[in-house]
């Protein structure tokens, strides 16, 4: 049943997220070569370089709106189909709770996940067309070459592992915005009985902030101890520490996933009041 | 054999104003059973806590044996009193969404009504009026060859025609061995395809209950006047 789910909520959730991802990589295009426009050494008419002024902006908008979007998204697919009369035919469908919320939980993560893969390589399309002529010369390649071979010397494997880990951090932080935005969604469908999307919005933002707060004074004490410790450490074992890092990184937002998937699984099951 | 059984069953939505107290009640196979009351009494909470949209606060609920569930889920084929399609769908799209999850849906039989009533499957959901949304909704709720069927006020709403295909839709569609739950307040309307009924009051207390045709034969009356009595203002 697991599949079937899949197969809708990704067929929802990605009906439109199609033309975002598009726009932005035009957005990236257009930006980028309005760039070039302004950073080139041939004259072009006052009228040009304005438009191309105004242009370099439309990236950054565009980008910053496909992420949004991406986050409405996944927000409409979670309210629509549980909190609305939609509900209705979610929770008498002949599926279990936590297979109901895995599915919603997975596409969303997808999408976002296929988000991040969309927008980096945009600011790099960008960059590339923008100063593609100045930078991205044989020589620069030479010294990336060059820079990656050295870095591959010196930690060696070690580079695959951190690779991976990066990946998995990223989708535990993906699912972590996801399960963020639909226990937003379902506390505030449980305190109020209107504006429950004010309602979820604000919780989002208040909980962000908390969070942003409690992260930027982990970063307060924490990154001094974190740069003892690795000036402490052997050029041998500072790769494995690193990994390490990394690992403790991917732990510490996996126990939080997990806690709030606890948490909304059991508003969900116990709290659900489709009145 | 009773289809459904609920022990004890408590709901309330606010402290100390129960919905329903410890409601005792068991439906046999096989029947059309009418749930009858005025407008609070918890008729329509007690066919969300049987469907599984709402948790009791006590007592137990089995539906062919199980508990509410996937299982009970399965064997139940819920029609509310709104629409409840995500409007950015097909009518054939929702055939099919019913085909995957309901391995009793008649997919035939559901696009063979739906072409009785001139309805284009290809047609966008947002496009269609509300009362055919309605249609389409029943049309796929008895496509199912489910064993227990809760039907939430289907004919509130809508004119005696209308009323007249819906009734007639229900009686012709559903599975002979399965029974149907209706809750209404158009008790004349419906009174003609009722087996049983029961009688609920404020607080989910069952006030009269047993054969429709028994009570017609033993008082003389109509349900819809032995209602008006019960439940005179």
């Amino acid at each position: 049943m697991l599949k079937k789910l899949l197969r809708y909520d990704m067929r929802a959730m990605f009906r439109y997220w199609w033309i975002a991802a598009l726009s932005c990589v035009v957005f990236a295009c257009a930006g980028g070569g309005c760039l070039s426009i302004l950073l080139s050494d041939r004259s072009y008419p006052f009228f040009v370089t304005s438009m191309a002024g105004m242009g370099v902006a439309l990236p950054i908008f565009g980008m910053s709106a496909f992420a949004i979007l991406s986050s409405i998204l996944v927000f409409i697919r979670f309210y629509r189909n549980f909190f609305t009369d939609e509900g209705y035919l979610t929770f008498t469908l002949p599926v279990g709770r936590h297979q109901l919320l895995n599915s919603k939980l997975i596409s969303g993560t997808s999408l976002l996940a296929a988000t991040i893969a969309v927008l980096l390589p945009s600011l790099l399309l960008m960059l590339a067309i923008g100063f593609g002529e100045y930078v991205f010369t044989p020589e620069f390649f030479r010294e990336i070459g060059e820079a990656l071979s050295d870095m591959w010397e010196a930690i060696g494997a070690w580079s695959i592992l951190y690779a991976a880990e990066l990946i998995l951090l990223g989708l535990t932080t993906c699912l972590f915005g996801v399960l963020g935005l639909s226990v937003c969604i379902t506390l505030a469908s449980l305190l109020v009985k209107k504006a429950k999307v004010i309602t979820a919005i604000a919780i989002y933002y208040g909980a962000s902030s908390i969070l942003s707060f409690v992260m930027q004074l982990l970063q307060l004490f924490g990154l001094p101890a974190l740069a003892d410790l690795l000036a402490g450490t052997s050029e041998a074992a500072a790769p494995g520490i690193m990994a390490l890092l990394l690992l403790g990184g991917i732990c510490f937002v996996a126990i939080f996933c997990g806690l709030l998937y606890l948490f909304q699984y059991r508003l969900l099951d116990r709290k659900l009041n489709l009145a | 054999m009773s289809i459904l059984v609920c022990r004890d069953l408590c709901k309330s939505y606010r402290r100390g104003v129960p919905v329903l107290d410890h409601l005792n009640l068991e439906i046999p196979e096989g029947k059309i059973v009418g749930l009858l009351g005025p407008n609070g009494c918890g008729k329509s909470t007690l066919i969300k806590l049987v469907s599984g949209l709402l948790q009791p606060n006590s007592g137990e609920i089995l539906v062919g044996g199980h508990p509410v569930g996937p299982e009970s889920c399965a064997i139940v084929s819920y029609l509310p009193e709104r629409t409840y399609f995500s409007s950015g769908m097909k009518v054939e799209g929702l055939i099919r969404f019913f085909a995957d999850f309901y391995a009793d849906f008649d997919a035939t039989r559901a696009r063979n009504l739906l072409w009785d009533l001139g309805i284009d499957p290809t047609a966008d959901l947002k496009s269609l009026s509300k009362g055919t949304k309605e249609k389409v909704q029943l049309i796929l709720v008895m496509s199912r060859r489910a064993r227990l069927y809760l039907l939430d006020e289907p004919i509130a709403g809508v004119d005696p025609a209308a009323r007249e295909y819906i009734l007639g839709t229900i009686v012709g569609n559903y599975a002979e061995d399965a029974s149907i739950i209706i809750t209404t307040h158009l008790i004349a309307d419906v009174e003609p395809v009722l087996d049983e009924f029961f009688f609920l009051g404020y607080g989910g207390h069952i006030i009269r209950s047993g054969s429709a045709e028994a009570a017609r034969l033993e008082s003389g009356r109509s349900l819809d006047e032995q209602f008006r009595e019960v439940f005179k203002c």
